[in-house]
């Protein structure tokens, strides 16, 4: 029977705390060291805004107790035998992502400014080829200039990271592994760059479990 | 903006809809697993055929960009490739909007090693 997949985490800390509850659907399949959260269901679910909540509200609930690497929505695998294969074959990629995130929680950054070839519309008056490209060539160094700028007010506060420009949007997604107690001061940088950065859109937004710095979905 | 979101909100208005991609991607990474529907395997090849296209697109872009900056293309040169790339842009626009695909559509989960664009 297929099996969806919440989180991984450390076999020894699988078993519930005091007074935690799996609820009814979510049971655990162990393998060596590691464990992993998992519920019986009948293929790849509707992704939609509540049931992408509902895996969020499971995983975080999970997070609370424990460290773990979250499986992204929509992780299913054939059976138990299968979650069991994944982390045998993977366990010491698995082990050392379990020790890379240990203790800490994602916080996802965006940023969207104005873009300077995007401004261009098919109904305006045709434009140069020059000036396409060198709008281009604009948004491309705008992005990087962003993308640095937040890298130099967050780094102190942050374990890892991930930045990625989307240059025709013209917006940066950016993902940071941020141990708990550096949360504030982590958002408070955000603001300060906020204000510091008045054409472009900030947002920063969390926590959430560290999706980006561990995949062990089924793939 | 639901109230789940709004918590999640640690700095900024959330305008613009800037959460609003990450249910897309979640519904086109979907998709691309479990997309067997007769009638969605034309948007699935056209979707293929796109990526692949886009990536070529970006990567000869970039290239001429950095051409560009180094001052290695003439200015007839470099007028005749920004109008190639501008109309190419155009016309990705307008195939995207025809076959109902997002930018983000367009990429590729590398697993490990990341999105491809």
């Amino acid at each position: 029977m297929p099996v969806y997949l919440y989180a991984i985490c450390r076999a020894d800390r699988a078993e519930c705390a005091n007074g935690e509850s799996l609820g009814e659907r979510v049971r655990i399949v162990t393998s060596n060291d590691l464990a992993a959260f998992v519920s019986d269901c009948s293929g790849v679910p509707v992704a939609s805004e509540t049931s992408l909540w509902d895996h969020e509200r499971i995983v975080e609930a999970l997070m609370a107790t424990r460290d773990l690497l979250p499986a992204r929505f929509g992780s299913v695998l054939e059976s138990d035998l299968a979650v069991d294969r994944v982390l045998a074959d993977r366990r010491s990629e698995l082990t050392d992502a379990l020790r890379h995130v240990a203790g800490a929680v994602e916080l996802g950054v965006r940023a969207a400014w104005t873009t300077a070839a995007g401004e261009h519309r098919p109904e305006d008056q045709p434009r140069g080829g020059l000036a396409y490209l060198r709008a281009r060539a604009a948004d491309q160094e705008r992005g990087l200039q962003i993308a640095a700028e937040l890298d130099r007010a967050v780094g102190a506060f942050v374990r890892d990271g991930r930045t990625r420009i989307s240059a025709p949007v013209a917006t940066l997604t950016a993902t940071y592994l941020v141990v708990r107690s550096q949360i504030d001061r982590f958002c408070k940088r955000v603001e300060l760059l906020r204000d510091q950065l008045p054409d472009v859109e900030l947002t920063c937004s969390g926590p959430w479990p560290p999706y980006s710095f561990a995949d062990p979905g089924a793939r | 903006m639901s109230q789940a979101l709004r918590d999640k909100l640690l700095v900024g208005d959330g305008r613009f809809g800037l959460f609003g991609s990450e249910l897309d991607r979640a519904r086109a990474g979907l998709k691309n697993r479990i997309n067997a529907d007769q009638e969605e395997l034309e948007k699935g090849l056209a979707q293929l055929v796109m990526t692949v296209i886009e990536l070529l697109r970006q990567l000869m872009e970039r290239q001429a960009l950095r051409r560009m900056e180094g001052g290695t293309l003439t200015d007839e040169e470099i007028e005749r490739l920004g109008k190639t790339f501008m109309a190419l842009s155009e016309r990705m626009d307008e195939l995207k909007r025809t076959f109902g695909l997002s930018d983000e559509d367009l990429n590729l989960d590398l697993g490990p090693l990341g999105n491809l664009m």
